[in-house]
């Protein structure tokens, strides 16, 4: 390592608990995507941080950190599009996006 | 660096380009039309068939096939254990779609998207086990898992449907960013995110630091965590009975057998391959594992013994059977390498197996799809042996299978996964494992009895009815379940060989 990424790291980890937190607290369907969103962005912070601190050419850390954060950020796109679209043919069919009343499926 | 190889990404990209074709001409065509069916489901042969091919010609390539080089390093690696879960994946999409058309047509819901929809989750499934770069099986993970998300929730009008897309793509989601967050760390502790890269920087554990040490198994963690939430190991399980009921039968069935398959797959090829070289990092995940397994199994069957929906009964049987495979992972990956004579072929053996039964049962009860809400509740089942025999000797094999009753494939599996933990020097897990199957047998007992005893309580099995090509997959599924219970060396021994180039 050159230099240390710990506070980066930190920082991601404790964005990660927050979004976590707010995936298992919240009841809107919409705040938990948006929950989900600060989990894979904190997830996009650690592996910037991590690989400008890499060694390697020169100091100047490796690439692929920030390669597989474009990666992530095309796929997390794809991934809200198509639970959007869920979450609105849920709001059609119960007026709401409340996922508590979500409950047919019960044993 | 050999030379490009194209025809090594070929698994993926033959479905995953007819699948985009035929995405672009669904909406233009009839929802009556059965050539969009017919068309992908030759496709989905043409996607048993090429990985067979390739197969049948490994030897004369070295036992490997790598190519799409980036930056000097490879991302599709397509050798034995590859293209053995290749073909175990086209087996399931085609079970699954042969039985496709006629749930559709009982469930009201015509929708010819979800024939291609089949094609692209398999070339997701196929990026997954044939790649040796983690961010390949990211990319695969997520082409399969967002393409499932839809399929569950295509019929947009059914409540039950889109309860069962929302709640798995909610936790779908969520795991995910355990897994982007724990391939960030990996790529911290070790500055590479290739399987070998990986082993390398493991091997070299004891020279490194023990700040390393400490990014690398909590990356792990989160890996690990991320792939229990997709197989639906305990305490990740719980929108395993919900989803898998709410979805349209043909893509429970998918979901059960090829998702589990492929996760499994990078389970495998990740733990034996990249972190199984020092004794120290072995020493802290397997015991994780065994207890996932344990967990799961139990809880798994335990949770089935009070289900009234044959649906949701499977549901837990596949949370089950996660935890025999799990139990398999032990032997396959943490042996040192060892995995070649026992573990890794069982639980290919078993992910087989547990194929055929389980798409089996589910078309059985995709069968009985209705309109009404309660089309698999127990008591349709009720004396269906005296109204359909046929119907009901199909689903008593699968289910005896899934029990673990001899002569039948699910039995020959768990007795491989059995011999390969107590081989491995485990004989508590072994005993577990014989326990939980044995409270297995219960539940799977009671629906048989129900099929074979009872009465009939309305004239249920007069609406029921079974084309063609639905009968042709039941009759696939108790072939193979025989076959592979009979003689299974067969398929055992041809998977031998399946470990020899997963290592490097």
């Amino acid at each position: 390592m050159v230099g240390d990424p710990g506070p980066y790291l930190l920082l991601a980890a404790v964005l990660f608990v927050i979004g976590a937190f707010g995936v298992i607290s919240r009841r809107g369907a919409i705040t938990i995507l948006m929950s989900i969103e600060l989990m894979l962005n904190s997830a996009n912070l650690a592996l910037i941080a991590v690989s400008r601190f890499l060694p390697g050419d020169g100091g100047a850390g490796v690439p692929d950190g920030q390669v597989i954060g474009f990666l992530v950020l095309a796929i997390a796109a794809a991934e809200v599009a198509v639970g959007l679209a869920i979450v609105i043919a849920m709001f059609r069919l119960r007026e709401s996006v409340d996922v508590d009343l979500a409950r047919l499926l019960r044993w | 660096m050999p030379e490009f190889q194209h025809f090594a990404a070929l698994p993926t990209l033959v479905p995953a380009a007819f699948g985009l074709v035929f995405l672009v001409f669904a909406p233009f065509i009839g929802s009556d039309k059965k050539w969009m069916w017919a068309f992908t489901t030759a496709a989905m042969g043409l996607t048993i068939l090429i990985p067979a091919i390739i197969l049948s010609k490994i030897g004369l390539y070295g036992d490997v096939l790598e190519t799409a080089g980036v930056a000097g390093q490879y991302m599709v690696r397509t050798d034995r254990l590859a293209l053995w879960l290749d073909i175990l994946f086209g087996i399931a999409g085609l079970l699954a779609l042969l039985v496709t058309p006629a749930y559709l047509e009982r469930a009201n819901s015509h929708r010819p998207e979800i024939y291609p929809l089949f094609l692209i989750a398999v070339s997701g499934m196929t990026a997954m086990v044939g790649s040796d770069h983690l961010v390949m099986i990211f990319v695969g993970l997520e082409v399969l898992s967002i393409t499932l998300y839809v399929m569950c929730g295509l019929a947009r009008e059914r409540a039950v449907q889109v309860e069962a897309a929302l709640k798995y793509f909610l936790l779908g989601a969520f795991s995910t960013s355990f897994l982007v967050f724990g391939l960030a760390l990996i790529l911290g502790a070790t500055g590479r995110l290739d399987i070998p890269g990986i082993a390398g920087a493991v091997l070299g554990v004891g020279a490194g630091t023990l700040w390393n040490e400490t990014l690398l198994l909590a990356g792990l963690a989160l890996f690990l965590i991320a792939f229990a939430f997709k197989v639906g190991a305990v305490p990740f399980h719980f929108w395993v009975p919900d989803v898998y009921q709410g979805a349209p039968t043909p893509v429970t069935a998918f979901m059960a057998a090829g998702t589990k398959a492929a996760a499994f797959g990078v389970l495998l090829r990740v733990l034996y391959a990249g972190f199984s070289g020092a004794e120290t990092i072995v020493d802290r995940w397997a015991p994780v594992i065994a207890g996932l397994a344990v967990a799961t199994m139990v809880v798994g069957n335990v949770l089935a013994l009070v289900q009234t929906r044959v649906k949701r009964l499977l549901a837990y049987s596949s949370v089950a059977h996660a935890g025999y495979l799990l139990l398999a992972l032990v032997p396959a990956t943490s042996g040192a390498h060892a995995g070649e004579i026992v573990g890794g072929p069982a639980l290919l053996f078993y992910l087989f197996t547990y194929t055929f039964m389980t798409v089996g049962a589910f078309i059985v009860a995709a069968l009985f799809q209705s309109d009404r809400e309660d089309a698999d509740h127990f008591a349709q089942f009720a004396g269906l042996w005296h109204r359909r025999p046929l119907l009901a000797a199909a689903m008593g094999v699968f289910l005896l299978s899934l029990t673990g009753i001899p002569p039948l494939g699910g039995f020959t599996g768990k007795y491989v996964i059995f011999l390969s933990v107590l081989d491995a020097g485990h004989p508590v897990l072994a005993a577990i494992m014989a326990i939980a199957a044995v409270i297995g047998a219960a539940y799977y007992l009671r629906v048989l009895m129900l099929m074979f005893i009872a009465q009939p309580e309305e004239d249920l099995a007069a609406r029921l009815v079974t084309p063609g090509p639905a009968r042709l997959a039941l009759a696939v599924a108790v072939v193979a379940t025989f076959v592979l219970g009979i003689a299974p060396f067969v398929l055992y021994d041809p998977l031998l060989t399946v470990m020899r180039a997963a290592a490097f």
